[in-house]
């Protein structure tokens, strides 16, 4: 196997891990999942796009801000939309219809031409007689980081407490002076800010386009049934599976790895029907 | 005959109204573009019902297109390679779909919740796969062009190159039997143990109600409706193909049912199923690029306005014409 292909896994398993947790982090507070997480990160690709290719900004600023502008499309929608609504089944649906007004919106705004972004990081680094593509190296250090800051912030924060004890006991964290309704929102922000990073670190390795949304969401649904529900550590393990098996198993099988990849979903789920690390429900 | 009977058949009376206003349109109206838009709605209702009824036991499908792809492959074999007749085709489409969801059903209703849900999403994008890559069975994207079998009822036989009418009636019959048989089960014991499933699947086990069984009864009766729909769909477009079969199409039966109202079995998903289906061309056509934002704004919109969906207007209206008249009563004319 070259060394390439194992960089390859490394870069599609941190952008799984990245909308995974994302989406974990949502429904562990929100009950729901949110199907437009995927347009989320679509956003994401064109804000780097029009901000660090257009417009010049530095690469890191360019992701920060991408970070910020997608964050807050997020927080409006669940103040806006999803919590006046409140029943779980129409709030799914309502993540849906956003898929085509997202994907509508961006083809009016941007046109349905697919976009490049030139890479931040041009070149390869060589290490220990290896050389490999620094764009990658840097795209795989900047998710590691981030996926650290996200635990940090769950275990080492108040507001990371607070978040996780609105998500085990939402009332008994009211009765203890947590505004619940305030952490759900601020968690929308920092899931669909994720799925944005995650766009914007991959949008110069892929091309951009109004649709690029749907996979990413997919296997990052997979990842987390694989993982468990509502668990961040088993949405990292199955972002890695999926990781492998979209690279390093496709490297010698081709196309057919795909269907492993599904495949794989459902005979984790039959030993364990909760997933690796997640707890049963009925 | 007094008032109280009157209104007990009121839904009756205006049930069989709408039947036929449905039978007579199409002689009326002969606008081919609206009945071919009339002709996918069906089709649709049918795939709304089988979410419907999924959904009725507790569980989230979001890989129903995965039947309508097995219906409709096996339609398109069953009928163009062994040349069986159509209704015995239609037949097969739909029992071939649905032992398919009995073994699987056995197997993925296992896990519950949002794991099924995710793991019928994994079956939907297999289906498609395997669509697309089996080629000596389904011809991968080129699909396969089907010849749509002969009808014959009796001693009539339809031709369906020369006109594509008798569909209609067709999906008219097989809407309505499936709604019947729906509607039943609602009303039926077995209706009422499913609900209490999808309720409170603790208590349901408490009481010794075996949750698989009428989880994996209805998911199967689900994929018996919608393989029928699919192969009708196969003879209708007389090709069959991966992308008739796409995840999205899943996705559309959900937005549908909760359009129509999620809360009620029958009315909600076909209801939903017309609109979705009669404004999405609609739309297709006089908005072209713009479609997709407007159809998104417009769900969202309706379930804003409607979060228990369109049936919920059957309660609204009668209110909002009582309270017209209330205003005129208190009003200075009434006085004068």
């Amino acid at each position: 196997m070259p060394p390439a292909i194992f960089i390859d896994s490394l870069v599609l398993s941190s952008m799984y891990i990245l909308m995974a947790s994302g989406l974990v982090l949502v429904f562990s507070i929100m009950g729901i999942l949110n199907f437009a997480h995927g347009q989320f990160y679509m956003l994401g690709a064109y804000a780097i796009f029009y901000l660090f290719q257009q417009a010049g900004i530095n690469f890191f600023v360019s992701l920060a801000l991408s970070a910020a502008i997608v964050g807050f499309v997020g927080i409006l929608i669940e103040r806006y939309i999803m919590r006046p609504i409140g029943q779980p089944v129409q709030a799914v649906v309502i993540t849906i219809a956003l898929i085509s007004v997202f994907e509508g919106l961006i083809t009016l705004i941007a046109g349905p031409a697919p976009r490049s972004v030139t890479s931040a990081f041009p070149g390869t680094v060589s290490i220990a007689g290896v050389s490999l593509s620094s764009e990658r190296l840097a795209t795989v250090i900047i998710a590691v980081l981030l996926i650290a800051a996200l635990y940090l912030f769950i275990q080492r924060t108040r507001l990371g407490l607070a978040l996780r004890a609105a998500a085990q006991q939402p009332v008994a964290a009211g009765l203890f002076g947590i505004q619940v309704a305030r952490v759900s929102t601020l968690v929308m922000g920092i899931g669909c800010g994720l799925a944005a990073l995650a766009g914007a670190i991959m949008a110069p390795m892929f091309y951009v386009d109004p649709w690029i949304g749907g996979q990413p969401l997919v296997m990052a649904l997979l990842a987390i049934v694989i993982g468990g529900m509502g668990s961040l550590g088993g949405a990292v393990v199955g972002g890695i599976i999926l990781g492998m098996i979209g690279s390093i198993v496709a490297y010698y099988i081709g196309f057919w790895s795909q269907l492993i990849s599904f495949g794989i979903v459902i005979v984790i789920l039959l030993f364990r029907p909760q997933g690796l690390f997640g707890q049963s429900e009925k | 005959m007094d008032k109280a009977k009157i209104k007990a058949k009121l839904p009756l009376i205006l049930l069989l109204a709408f039947i036929t206003f449905t039978i007579i349109f199409p002689l009326v109206v002969k606008d081919r573009f609206l009945i071919s838009i009339l002709i996918e709605a069906g089709v649709m209702c049918l795939f709304a019902l089988g979410f419907a009824a999924v959904f009725r036991s507790g569980q989230f499908s979001l890989g129903q297109a995965a039947f309508l792809a097995v219906g409709g492959y096996t339609g398109a074999l069953l009928a163009s390679k062994a040349g069986l007749p159509f209704w015995l085709s239609l037949l097969g489409a739909g029992l071939s779909s649905a032992i398919v969801a009995f073994l699987l059903g056995i197997v993925i209703l296992r896990m519950g919740g949002l794991y099924f849900s995710i793991a019928t999403l994994a079956l939907g994008e297999i289906a498609i796969i395997i669509a697309k890559n089996w080629d000596n069975v389904t011809s991968g994207m080129t699909g396969i062009a089907v010849n749509a079998p002969l009808v014959k009822i009796g001693e009539l036989s339809i031709n369906f190159a020369t006109t594509k009418l008798p569909y209609y009636y067709i999906i008219l019959l097989l809407v309505i039997l499936a709604a019947l048989m729906f509607w039943r089960i609602d009303r039926s014991r077995l209706g009422t143990v499913v609900r209490s499933v999808a309720v409170a699947p603790v208590m349901s086990e408490q009481v010794g109600i075996h949750l698989m069984k009428y989880r994996v009864i209805m998911f199967t009766l689900a994929a018996f409706v919608t393989g029928i729909a699919g192969a009708f769909y196969v003879y209708y477009l007389s090709w069959v193909g991966p992308p008739l079969f796409s995840g999205a199409q899943s996705t559309v039966a959900l937005i549908m049912c909760v359009i129509g109202g999620l809360w009620s079995a029958v009315s909600g998903p076909i209801i939903g199923a017309i609109i979705v289906s009669y404004f999405g061309t609609m739309m297709q056509i006089h908005l072209e690029g713009l479609r997709p934002l407007v159809f998104g704004v417009l769900v969202i919109v309706l379930i804003w306005f409607m979060p228990n969906g369109l049936v919920e207007l059957q309660y609204r209206f009668p209110a909002w014409i009582k309270s017209l008249f209330k205003k005129k009563g208190k009003g200075p004319d009434a006085a004068a």
